[in-house]
């Protein structure tokens, strides 16, 4: 029985030990061969970075923005950013409304004239605003059956009736 | 061998032999007792030596168990950094602007040497030489052969280059992994990240002055500078270095209340990636060693040190101005015709040099003195770049000042003069400029050196120099930035004689005024005159055909045009512009 007892300890000690040398150096493997990829990664995200911040520096894309853009981009004035906001009418609607206060030192009945008057503007302006919209808004495209379409339709069904086939009524 | 207990051992109850009486026979060992006890010592040894492989097997297993438990527990960074990564990426630390944009990298390149003692077939090496560098001076190779000593053919070789070069299988040819540095932004920052040698040491700027932080740690150095300001401010100097025709120009951004420099330019500046010996002083970087006269900028601390002193305040008058005055021989007067009686603060305003005089006349030379020496002016100041000037040592003698007090006579650096200047703007209290990223500096803690009040005083009386139509810098006005600031005209001095023509324009901005948060310095060196340019004002008032070369004409005009640029990266509230919409 001992000597069953000293086989077993002796036998199951060398397959463990070699187990765990060998799962010890499988593990070490793997680690090497992980740290080498990740050396690999590294080093091309190191490349890559290093082309991204040449690429974007503000040089380069100033460069690339003055050969390639119709626009300029680079600065744009307060007085240029009125003048586009034009046209008049809007900026005298705008300014009414910035100017709102006045109303308010006003006597009341002149207040609710100006105002009614104010409101008669802004609802006229926004009514040729609206009939603008509709005007340039696209007509709904209606579905146009054209006869050649009809036709091969027509056709289809009445060979699909003399074959059996069920046919597909019409949308 | 027979005896009594015999029998009964034969009979198979077991007696225990010691528990026998003593005969005489006991001496010798009956077989069986015998046999009993050398099995029983072989089971007693063969269990020690069990327990010795055992324990063998036990000290191996925890080998490599403890080992696999430190490969396990170790932090993978310290594992690959210190045993794996490649060595290339150790050697120097990345530089970073404060939006993490990458300023300077080392990268891992080739370079082909020749061996000449190596060297078998000379011409049929020459010829594949010409073939893969077209452009190579073939005579020099020849030549550098003959000598027989180890050269290189060329350094940072690209992937092709490499490539052939490895496919001649030439034992002559040495093709050896080196490490470079790279500056994405070529110039941008040249005078700032300054330049490194062959063997990977900073030998100028930020490169030497951090030098070992770059080389021994782990982490990258990561600046207060902003590559994006930097680009608008470089682009805007060399558009008025070429108005204005000047020899050079330069220009700090700067937060006034951390110190933190956004951005730092000095023109004409060099382009890092190829390596240069630079000897010409128009190299010199002006912010931090150039040190120069820079006139009426100074005017502001006169007036900051009569009002802090309780002299002067805004609106004491000076009266019977002379237009010119002499003193220790030689003549002062002013840069226009003034009016006799300027109150001080138009006395700023208008930039009179006898008003100035009058003023620190009024403060004395020792009250004078004290309040320019506690901003710091005239010491070498304490910064991160190798590259300091040191103000020039004078005397306060006869006229000193007098001259001062406009600024003649006196020098400091541009850097200095910023300085004072956030410190005039912050509400007094001193900082030190900074190159290095820095989040937690709090201004509170510093020395205050004026007065909340004095601050406020100054602060609204430079918005008047902008604003006010007789300013001097009213090109600078910029709508919704609330722009103040002071501006310096300073002959240069050749050979001690002052010239007339060659000029030092300084103009020192801050921004926006109401409460200050930058300080920008422009400095243009000897700008010409620009009659063709056409020079606008904020009220939309058109000017052309200008010959004064005033920094009120030139240096203001460039300061503005970065203000507007800016302004919207700073996300300075345009306060302005906010209210009109």
């Amino acid at each position: 029985m001992r000597n069953v007892l000293i086989l077993i300890t002796l036998i199951s000690g060398l397959i463990f030990t070699s187990l765990i040398k060998n799962k010890t150096r499988l593990l070490e493997k793997e680690l090497l061969y992980l740290d080498n990829e990740i050396n690999i990664l590294s080093s091309d995200l190191s490349e890559a970075s290093l082309d991204f911040h040449y690429l974007t520096t503000p040089k380069r894309i100033s460069l690339l923005a003055k050969n390639f853009l119709n626009e300029d981009f680079m600065h744009y004035k307060e007085s240029q950013i009125n003048k586009s906001i034009k046209p008049k009418k809007d900026l005298t609607v705008l300014k009414k409304l910035k100017n709102d206060h006045i109303f308010s030192q006003l006597s009341t009945s002149e207040f609710i004239n100006k105002k009614t008057n104010f409101t008669k503007e802004i609802e006229s302006e926004q009514l040729l605003i609206v009939k603008k919209i509709d005007s340039q808004k696209p007509q709904k495209s209606k579905k146009i059956i054209n006869s050649k379409k009809a036709q091969q339709w027509m056709g289809i069904q009445i060979i699909k009736a003399l074959l059996g086939i069920p046919t597909i009524p019409f949308e | 061998m027979h005896n009594k207990k015999g029998e009964n051992n034969n009979s198979g109850n077991h007696i225990p032999w010691r528990t026998r009486g003593f005969f005489f026979e006991d001496y010798e060992m009956p077989k069986y007792e015998y046999e009993q006890q050398s099995r029983f010592s072989e089971v007693k040894l063969s269990l020690n030596k069990v327990s010795f492989i055992f324990f063998i097997f036990l000290v191996i297993a925890f080998v490599f168990g403890s080992k696999i438990i430190y490969l396990a527990s170790i932090k993978k960074e310290n594992y690959f950094t210190n045993k794996l990564a490649p060595s290339v990426f150790l050697k120097r630390q990345d530089i970073l602007d404060r939006n993490n944009n990458l300023l300077a990298k080392n990268v891992k390149l080739y370079s082909a040497a020749f061996k000449p003692h190596f060297i078998t077939n000379k011409g049929k090496l020459l010829i594949n030489l010409k073939l893969i560098f077209p452009s190579i001076d073939i005579d020099k190779i020849k030549k550098k052969i003959e000598i027989g000593k180890y050269f290189y053919i060329k350094k940072r070789l690209n992937k092709s280059e490499w490539k052939k070069l490895w496919l001649l299988g030439d034992k002559s040819i040495d093709l050896n992994e080196k490490q470079f540095r790279v500056y994405p932004h070529e110039s941008l920052f040249s005078h700032v990240l300054g330049q490194i040698d062959d063997d990977n040491s900073g030998i100028s700027g930020l490169e030497k002055s951090f030098n070992e932080k770059l080389t021994e740690s782990k982490k990258p150095l990561v600046l207060s500078l902003d590559a994006n300001l930097q680009h608008i401010i470089r682009e805007e100097l060399i558009s008025g270095n070429s108005i204005f025709q000047t020899l050079g120009s330069a220009a700090l951004l700067m937060e006034i209340d951390s110190g933190e420099i956004l951005s730092l330019v000095s023109l004409p500046d060099f382009d890092l990636n190829e390596r240069k010996n630079i000897e010409d002083p128009i190299y010199l970087n002006k912010i931090t060693k150039g040190v120069y006269e820079l006139g009426s900028v100074f005017k502001t601390f006169t007036l900051a040190a009569g009002i802090e002193s309780k002299l002067i305040e805004t609106n004491t008058l000076f009266k019977d101005l002379k237009n010119q005055i002499i003193c220790g021989g030689m003549p002062i007067s002013e840069h226009v015709k003034l009016p006799t009686n300027l109150t001080a603060e138009e006395i700023l305003v208008r930039s009179s040099n006898i008003g100035a005089i009058r003023i620190a006349q009024k403060i004395g030379v020792k009250n004078y003195r004290k309040f320019l020496n506690s901003l710091e002016l005239f010491e070498k100041i304490n910064f991160e770049l190798e590259e300091i000037g040191t103000p020039l040592p004078f005397k306060w003698g006869k006229c000193t000042l007098e001259t001062a007090s406009f600024g003649h006579g006196i020098t400091t650096t541009p850097l200095q003069l910023t300085k004072a200047y956030a410190i005039i703007g912050n509400g007094g209290y001193n900082i030190n400029p900074t190159i290095l990223l820095n989040k937690n500096i709090s201004l509170q803690n510093n020395k205050q050196i004026i007065s909340l009040k004095t601050s406020k005083t100054i602060n609204s009386m430079l918005r008047k120099v902008v604003l006010n139509k007789k300013g001097t810098a009213s090109l600078a006005d910029k709508k919704g930035y609330e722009v103040g600031g002071k501006t310096g005209t300073a002959r240069k001095a050749i050979n001690g004689i002052y010239n007339k023509e060659k000029k030092i324009n300084t103009f020192v901005s801050l921004f926006p005024i109401s409460k200050p948060k930058y300080v920008l310095l422009v400095m243009l060196d000897e700008p010409k005159s620009a009659p063709d340019f056409v020079y606008e004002f904020s009220n939309g008032y058109k000017l052309k055909g200008e010959t004064r070369n005033t920094a009120g004409w030139n240096a203001v005009v460039v300061a503005g045009n970065i203000i507007e640029k800016i302004g919207p990266i700073l996300a300075t509230n345009n306060l302005q512009a906010s209210n009109k919409l």
